[in-house]
């Protein structure tokens, strides 16, 4: 979910006098966040004695986005304001590993071959809940039904992200194949990163008080999450919101 | 009337009369029945009762996959479920051969009489998981509704969940009516319980896996993981035992296999002799597709550690032969390792080390438990020779499989027993006149010893059988063979497999011997091909005609 602040502003084709405008707007949103964000894991595990290398990765693509702000007119086109955003994304995390041989040091699928160890893949479902702080400075252009604002500012993220910890898999006699059945998995919630958004709001007002909107934001910062066996797992959050929805002034 | 019944027994039938109260039935015994089946009459007789099963709803199909190794195998594995809720650990593997059932092998549960309607929802379980683990498992770990195998006896409804906490995973088995926790399994205990991999040294200093099984706290050398039971006893010098043993006087019990306390072992000789015995068995497998070596699976229980190497000083010559600077296969898929000598000792200016610690011996003597179950030949003459060769053959190709082709340690030559007896091993198949052995059938031995020469006489079946693979010339004859290559090295190998457990007779000659592995090459190869050409050839050059 994406936080959007509306700002209500009366704007009319001459852009009308700005008497009896109000300080505050409110905003509450839903919408989408396309991301294209990568989680890419690589590490091992201890299996029959051997490092088994698993890599995972997630491709993140669409959110879905719930927010809400808030907007303090300071001037005629000048404002600050916060909004918190919340994004949650299901996807898969595609997982690769290779299990070593049960009975073998360092052996494929047939002894006597080339040194590897038996390969599987499948895919795991891996959600992502971003949730953020938008602080903003905002420069309104009020019209007598449709207001328009511009605003960016810092970003604060904080995420939870399923990540790979192990593999299962099955297996028979004689153990040169392994196959996938599932994955372990965390949810691991990162520290809070430092970012930045910019965007923009459309408002149009049903009544003095009371309007609908739409709001686009672009937002972004760098988060790292810790899990067993993984060194830091860094991952772009953020991304387009495009959402929509209800607007209060006052 | 309800029939609660699984299959194929006296059918226990329950009166649920309206306005009858609904009486728990009392438990029955839990009664596990093994399911083996591999002969005709057997796997005829089982598929029609999975047939059946199958119909019922009390077996269904988990997955099937093809065989990786052998072209055509499939292999089925089907669950048992009573009134459509799963047995745990019941459970069918079936395995065809295109199309036809090759072997199956299961557990079923009989005489389950349970009301499988439960009295706790699955929400009611995932609260009392969180109670006991407190951890709450999310939606997609549904608890699975489970009849479990009462250790005491009988049968309870439960609900299975696996939860995963920083100290491991927790399989919970909770009872489906009242919540109560009836078994639950930590990765440390399930894997002390259950079969497990462990490793060690050999003898020679390489690291090596071997699959064993966790008992009262320990480790031992049982293997869980291959289709037969492969155990490996540690005598701990108990001569007297060994051949009271071997004379059927007693058992050998869990108690006197090979142990260790970690899965770290640190006697070579249990898991050199535990991890060879696994690799033979598996060179028949994935090589011929034998299944052990009654082809049936049997069971192999090999003993280490027959006599102490320090009491050689005072033990008698026929131990020392038989117990030191030996092994041996006794019958019945026991094998004997000897002990060797102790360091600083030799024998013919020869260091003995264990004998588990040679891959080829290891495969050598099982070989001989192959022929006892399938060509039963003779142990004497010319059919003793070819009993021993057909030994020395797989014992030198098992070593091929697995390791590097090359002159050092753990490396595959045409030497016998090369890795433990320095320098240079018991036998040549490449030069048997190395050691005195003939290598033409005109120098055979023909005296009384050695049951008519049976380690002497093998070096020519010997020698035709390295000829048909490397190639070259006969030093006696002087004649020159093409052999297939040693990329080629499975032709001949298979071409012997099949003329030594399939075509041979018990008595054969070295004359029948050339003509049963000629039609094992055209069998296999059709008529001319460069395996029969090679087979043809190296018989000759030895002097078999």
């Amino acid at each position: 979910m994406r936080a959007v602040v509306v700002l209500f502003a009366l704007l009319t084709p001459a852009l009308a006098s700005a008497q009896s405008e109000p300080r505050i707007y409110v905003s509450v949103n839903g919408g989408i966040q396309r991301s294209d964000n990568t989680v890419s894991q690589s590490f091992s595990v201890q299996k029959n004695f051997e490092a088994a290398p698993i890599a995972s990765n997630v491709d993140e693509k669409h959110g879905v986005l719930f927010d809400a702000g808030v907007v303090y007119r300071l001037a005629r086109h000048f404002g600050v304001g916060f909004a918190a955003s919340v994004v949650n994304d299901d996807s898969d995390a595609i997982v690769q590993a290779s299990i070593p041989h049960p009975f073998f040091f360092d052996r494929a699928t047939d002894p006597g071959t080339v040194p590897g160890v038996r390969a599987i893949n499948g895919a795991t479902g891996a959600k992502r809940r971003e949730t953020a702080a938008h602080i903003e400075a905002v420069y309104l252009l009020p019209g007598r039904r449709v207001d328009l604002m511009f605003f960016g500012g810092p970003t604060l993220f904080r995420a939870e992200q399923t990540l790979v910890t192990d593999v299962t898999y099955a297996e028979t006699y004689p153990f040169d194949t392994a196959t996938y059945t599932g994955a372990t998995t965390v949810d691991s919630t990162s520290d809070w990163a430092a970012g930045f958004h910019v965007g923009a709001d459309l408002g149009w007002k049903l009544s003095r008080s009371f309007g609908v909107g739409a709001v686009v934001r672009y937002s972004r910062a760098q988060a790292e999450f810790n899990v067993a066996n993984n060194s830091a797992i860094k991952a772009d959050v953020g991304g387009i919101a495009v959402g929509g929805g209800v607007r209060f002034a006052f | 009337m309800r029939v609660l019944r699984v299959w194929g027994f006296a059918a226990v039938v329950v009166a649920a009369a309206t306005g009858t109260p609904m009486q728990r039935p009392v438990r029955a015994q839990a009664r596990p029945r093994a399911v083996t089946a591999t002969s005709f009459a057997d796997l005829r007789t089982w598929d029609a009762t999975i047939d059946r099963m199958t119909r019922d709803g009390s077996l269904r199909a988990r997955r099937t996959i093809e065989d990786t190794e052998l072209s055509g195998r499939r292999h089925e594995r089907l669950d048992q479920f009573y009134q459509g809720v799963r047995v745990y650990g019941g459970d069918i593997a079936r395995q065809t051969d295109r199309g036809l059932t090759a072997s199956i092998f299961g557990t079923i549960y009989e005489d389950i009489d349970l009301d499988v309607r439960p009295a706790l929802s699955i929400d009611d379980i995932r609260t009392v998981l969180e109670r006991e683990s407190g951890v709450a498992p999310g939606p997609r770990r549904v608890p699975e509704l489970m009849i479990l195998p009462d250790d005491a006896g009988g049968y309870r409804l439960t609900y299975r969940a696996t939860i995963f906490t920083l100290e491991g995973d927790h399989e919970y088995f909770l009872d489906a009516n009242t919540g109560a926790v009836v078994r639950m399994l930590d990765g440390a205990r399930r894997q002390a319980s259950a079969a497990t991999i462990a490793h060690g040294q050999g003898i020679l200093g390489d690291d090596k896996k071997i699959s064993v099984r966790g008992q009262s706290g320990m480790f031992v050398a049982s293997d869980m993981l291959r289709p037969p039971s492969l155990k490996t006893y540690d005598a701990r010098g108990d001569i007297n035992r060994v051949v009271a043993f071997l004379n059927g006087l007693i058992n050998l019990t869990d108690a006197d296999l090979a142990s260790n306390a970690s899965t770290a072992w640190s006697d070579p000789v249990p898991v050199d002799a535990h991890a060879y015995i696994g690799y033979v068995y598996d060179y028949y497998f994935k090589r011929h597709g034998r299944r052990g070596l009654d082809n049936n699976n049997i069971a192999i229980m090999s003993i280490v550690h027959p006599v102490r190497r320090n009491d050689i000083f005072t033990a008698p010559g026929t131990i020392i032969g038989s117990y030191y600077v030996n092994a041996f296969y006794a019958g019945d898929g026991v094998m004997v390792f000897g002990e060797g000598l102790p360091p600083g000792l030799t024998l013919n200016r020869q260091s003995w080390n264990f004998l588990a610690g040679a891959l080829d011996v290891v495969g050598h003597e099982l070989t001989h438990g192959v022929t006892e179950f399938s060509s039963g030949l003779i142990y004497r003459n010319e059919s003793g020779a070819l009993n021993e060769a057909f030994s020395d053959m797989m014992g030198t190709a098992i070593e091929f499989y697995y390791q590097a082709a090359g002159g050092g340690s753990m490396q595959a030559d045409y030497l016998e027993g090369e890795d433990v007896v320095v320098p240079g091993g018991l036998r040549s198949m490449a030069n048997p006149s190395q050691f005195g052995d003939p290598d033409h059938y005109s120098r055979r031995y023909v005296g009384p010893a050695d049951n008519g020469g049976v380690h002497t006489n093998s070096g020519i079946a010997n020698n035709a059988f390295y000829l048909a693979i490397e190639g070259g010339t006969n030093r006696t004859s002087g004649l020159s063979v093409q052999g297939v290559g040693g990329a080629n090295r499975e032709q001949i190998e298979k071409v012997f497999y099949r003329a030594f457990t399939q075509l041979m007779p018990a008595n054969a000659t070295f004359a029948v011997a050339r003509q049963v592995t000629i039609q094992a090459a055209r069998d296999l190869y059709g008529i001319g091909n460069a395996p029969e050409r090679a087979v043809t050839q190296a018989w000759t050059a030895v002097g078999v005609n």
